[in-house]
């Protein structure tokens, strides 16, 4: 073999290296490609030439070529990325993108915060309509026209001679299940009601409510605290004091109101409070048998509890809202918060 | 009402410690507000439940908590005066069903006078305006015993008193001045004129004045529904109608009259008349309960001895009875109106047990499996869909204004008594609501967002009112329209409805060619488009606003969220770019089911440019799309793509007049 073809070889190798180290770009570096690594480099038509080689000669030769292939293929690879981690050391500082997505109305995570509570302990959901009868608003509920207690509720009327009007609670709900199905039931209704109600920082003449139903076979009052007590600590996801005490609604007895130590101010006393260091959550109570009679159920069989509680307050709670028409407003900025 | 913690003391022999009673208040529900403090007295309020009114007395305020304590109640009434003189003023009840029972008394000759000192302070801390002694008196006595009184001039009174309905047109000027309709509302009335509104406000006419003299005392007991309905009617509610209604009783009818006598003889002295009453044959007979302890058990989850039992009772006045192991027989006192059945009782027993000490049990029951498919669950995942999408939940009252509704023409359900003008009828579209809230946002500097809202909207068919689910879509300058599209078409193939067709109608709320009923295998289940110009005027919205409704109940028919795994593509695909010049208002739809009609091996075809400008002819429009070919057992060669371009250029150029641009 003549020795000036090995001498050659090593001459562009020498080249090649020699020239690599002023490359400081990327279009300088495949130009580099082209010459020492491309199709017509000398490199690659040396490949082509070793079959005119003795037999022991084209081994070598070929062996020296590869070797020399190799490295510089190496040289090219490391240097290719060191010029492409240069071009790509960005100042990382700068904020993101402002991106745009969708939220849930906090009314709607609540309420299915409180859906998921109830999920766990075998409750499932129904729905009722929001205009509704005098009889399932009320007569049904064991409150009979000229009840004292239908003043609690003050109501917006679609037609009142024929009894047709808005829910002002989602109770009806709980007459109209038991009018359909057989205990064992354990139900909750979301839902909109309707008050007439000036439209102020604590009032809306809309609001939300879940109303909860379980009857079934010796359901007590002792269950009733259990069962609410559970939900409470989940939803506030923390030990809370929770107190029972009287309370009046027609359809439920002995009736009860939830309250828990305040939120706010952890019991001390605060405005939310009204210094009580107690906040009413909700109402419950036994079914009242009356109402198990308006739907034919046999009391002495069966016995159940019911409670109804206001979506907004509880969200106003948990979130510290301070104004209950932000719900009703829209604000994308107030929306953008939860 | 207001209590006196100084003066209930006055009325029972034992102790009675302030800390101690608030405590004992607030375990039986009543929370009682501290409203004014002084050195030996203070004075609270409290709300009595509604089917109380005699917690609106202080004897009812002290017999509610006596089971807590050991003090008894002094006698109130001691009779300490004599019937002097025998005049009277006869009575007539028109309706017995109005007035069960109607007294009333002369006094004569009594030192009238404005009440001052001690006994003025006390009716003012009471929450009264002090007025003459002897109307102070009665209020007073109305506070203690829960009866409310009316005082007469019997001067001013011309011959008997007829309890009667208002006539016709006939009105009255009541003691505060104002005068009151009061056509078919219970009256007391002498032989000329109406003198007072039963069981809710005297009239002025014969009001006590400083000229006052004789008086007439009344003391009745009036049908609660008839004093209810009254004071709705007028809307006059007062200390008295609140009692009235809520029902109260012949013998405190009696008591009231006896007590407030006595008190003005000894205020005031004068000579007292004899009672004259009329009275229905309303016998008010000793309610009689059983009570099973095995109930108690039943109900409450715990078991009660008898002997809290029994002494409970008994402080609360009701006599009882073991008639055997586990069974009493209870006698209800006659001012205890809500305790009717064995139920009440229980309540009365869970409330002395003091509901914090009834323990917490999680019951142990059978499983009552539901179905997860609920429409809650499906609107639930839509609502999810949607906030993936970008678009934000709104939630708006239900209501629409007189003014939307009058300027449109909306055949909208009205409420008969709205809260204002502006919440007056209910929605029949969420359209109003949702530009409602663009308005609102757009004003408080929020200039571009996508919204959705999930509602009922309400309507009057046949007579019959119905709701229906309705899912509004809005996009306001935040992306252009086919961008908005392109997000409803992903939302409608997540619920799984593919090849939604198009169909171009007019809609009063849509600006001039801009809406489209959007059909899922020919039932319309939707429409989308451009605010009206009007409609955004009427709303102050100045840029585009585009709009999505969706027809949520028969939406529902339609959604599946079930998938199918589809194989994945062996071979590659290959992809072809078409422009063409089309007519403006060429259905896209049509072209595309003309090249599909082809049967060419197509998986998909997108457009990805549409536009029109000044160096386009004006009726036409440049449209740009690209087909992608995919087998599934070849690799196209080139050739065969230039075929199948070929047709559908050849097609195109055939059926919709499109030129190919160069």
């Amino acid at each position: 073999m003549e020795r000036n073809v090995i001498e050659e070889i090593e001459k562009i190798l020498e080249d090649a290296k020699r020239e690599i180290n002023d490359i400081k770009s990327e279009d300088l570096l495949e130009k580099w490609r082209v010459k020492y690594l491309g199709r017509k480099s000398f490199l690659n038509q040396m490949f082509s030439k070793i079959p005119q080689f003795k037999q022991e000669e084209k081994i070598f030769l070929g062996q020296k070529l590869n070797e020399i292939k190799r490295e510089l293929s190496q040289i090219y690879e490391s240097l290719k990325t060191k010029i492409k981690e240069k071009k790509e050391e960005y100042n990382l500082s700068f904020p993101g993108k402002k991106i745009i997505v969708g939220n849930l109305h906090p009314i709607t995570k609540i309420i299915d915060e409180i859906v998921q509570i109830f999920y766990k302990i075998g409750f499932g959901v129904v729905e009722g309509p929001e205009i509704e009868t005098d009889y399932y608003n009320f007569t049904a509920l064991n409150t009979p026209e000229e009840h004292p207690a239908r003043d609690i509720w003050d109501t917006f009327y679609i037609n009142k001679e024929n009894g047709i009007l808005l829910r002002t609670h989602t109770s009806p709900v709980q007459v109209r299940i038991m009018e359909k199905y057989t205990p064992p039931l354990r139900i909750i209704a979301p839902g909109k009601c309707f008050r007439r109600d000036a439209f102020d920082s604590s009032h809306s003449p809309m609001f939300h409510q879940i109303e909860g139903l379980m009857v079934d076979k010796g359901i007590k009052f002792t269950h009733l605290k259990g069962i609410l007590s559970y939900f409470i600590r989940e939803f506030f996801k923390k030990e809370i004091k929770v107190l029972f005490s009287p309370s009046y609604f027609p359809f439920t007895e002995p009736s009860a109101e939830l309250s828990i130590s305040c939120v706010i101010c952890e019991g001390k006393g605060c405005s939310t409070c009204g210094y009580s260091g107690f906040l009413e959550i909700l109402g419950c109570g036994m079914v009242h048998p009356n109402v198990f009679k308006n739907v034919g159920y046999d009391t002495s069989i069966y016995t159940g509890f019911a409670f109804g509680m206001g979506v907004e307050r509880l969200a106003m709670l948990k979130y510290g809202i301070d104004d209950i028409r932000h719900f009703y407003f829209n604000d994308m900025k107030f929306l953008n918060q939860f | 009402m207001r209590y006196s913690y100084k003066i209930l003391k006055n009325y029972i022999i034992g102790r009675l410690e302030k800390e101690e009673m608030l405590h004992y208040l607030g375990i039986l529900g009543l929370n009682p507000k501290v409203i004014k403090e002084e050195k030996d007295d203070f004075v609270f309020e409290l709300e009595a439940p509604a089917n109380r009114p005699d917690l609106l007395s202080f004897i009812g305020l002290l017999r509610e908590i006596m089971p807590f304590w050991n003090f008894t109640l002094k006698d109130l009434v001691k009779t300490s005066y004599k019937e002097e003189i025998i005049e009277f003023v006869p009575v007539e009840i028109e309706n017995p069903n109005d007035c069960f029972y109607y007294s009333c008394r002369i006094i004569k000759n009594i030192k009238n006078s404005l009440s001052e000192g001690e006994f003025k302070k006390i009716i003012e801390d009471l929450g009264f305006k002090s007025s003459f002694k002897v109307v102070d008196i009665s209020n007073f006595v109305m506070c203690e015993i829960g009866q409310p009184l009316h005082i007469f001039d019997l001067d001013k009174i011309e011959g008997k008193i007829i309890v009667r309905r208002g006539k016709k047109g006939e009105k009255i000027i009541t003691i505060d001045g104002k005068e009151r309709e009061v056509e078919n509302v219970l009256l007391i009335a002498d032989e000329k004129k109406p003198i007072a509104i039963a069981g809710i406000m005297g009239g002025a006419n014969t009001e006590v004045t400083f000229q006052t003299k004789n008086i007439l005392i009344e003391s009745a007991y009036f049908n609660p529904v008839v004093i209810r309905k009254g004071s709705k009617k007028i809307g006059l509610v007062t200390e008295s109608s609140l009692r009235f209604e809520k029902g109260l009783s012949i013998s405190m009818a009696k008591m009231g009259m006896e007590r407030v006598t006595e008190m003005i003889k000894e205020f005031c002295d004068g000579e007292i008349g004899i009672v004259n009453y009329k009275s229905i044959e309303l016998k008010e007979e000793e309610k009689e309960i059983y009570l099973k302890t095995e109930n108690i058990e039943r109900i409450l989850g715990i078991k009660i001895e008898d002997r809290f039992l029994e002494r409970t009772l008994e402080k609360l006045e009701f006599k009882i009875k073991k008639e055997k192991e586990g069974l009493f027989l209870l006698k209800i006192p006659d001012y205890r109106k809500d305790i009717n059945e064995e139920i009440d009782v229980i309540e009365e027993i869970a409330k002395y047990k003091k509901y914090s000490d009834i323990p917490e049990e999680i019951p142990t029951v059978n499983l009552c499996p539901t179905s997860v498919f609920s429409k809650y669950e499906i609107f639930k995942k839509i609502k999810h869909l949607l906030t993936n999408l970008g678009f934000s939940e709104v939630i708006s009252l239900s209501f629409i204004s007189d003014k939307i509704v009058e300027k449109f023409n909306l055949d909208a359900v009205k409420i008969e008594n709205p809260l204002s003008q502006s919440f007056s009828f209910l929605r029949n579209s969420l359209i109003f609501n949702i530009l409602e809230v663009i308005k609102y946002n757009v004003f408080h500097q929020n200039e571009k967002f996508e919204i959705f809202e999930i509602g009922k909207i309400y309507k009057k068919e046949d007579g019959k009112f119905k709701e229906e689910n309705s899912l509004l879509i809005a996009s306001y300058n935040l992306s252009p329209f086919f961008d908005f599209k392109g997000k409803i078409e992903i939302f409608l193939k997540k619920c799984g409805l593919e090849n939604i067709d198009y169909v171009k109608v007019s809609n009063f709320f849509a600006q001039d060619g801009t809406n489209y009923e959007i059909y899922y295998l020919e039932n319309k289940i939707g429409k989308i488009f451009w605010v009206s110009e009007e409609l955004k005027n009427f709303y102050d919205i100045k840029k585009d606003v585009y709009i999505c409704e969706i027809f949520l109940d028969e939406f529902l028919n339609h959604i599946n969220f079930e998938k199918k795994f589809k194989q994945l593509p062996k071979f590659p695909s290959s992809k072809r770019d078409f422009s063409f010049f089309f007519h403006k208002n060429i259905n896209w739809k049509e072209i595309e089911r003309e090249i599909k009609s082809l049967n060419l091996p197509i998986e998909e075809i997108e457009v990805f440019d549409i536009y029109r400008n000044k160096n386009i002819p004006e009726n036409l429009i440049s449209v740009s799309f690209s087909v992608i070919f995919r087998s599934p057992l070849k690799t196209f060669q080139n050739e065969e793509i230039d075929n199948f371009s070929r047709k559908i250029i050849e097609i195109i150029e055939k059926k919709f007049n499109g030129k190919l641009r160069g």
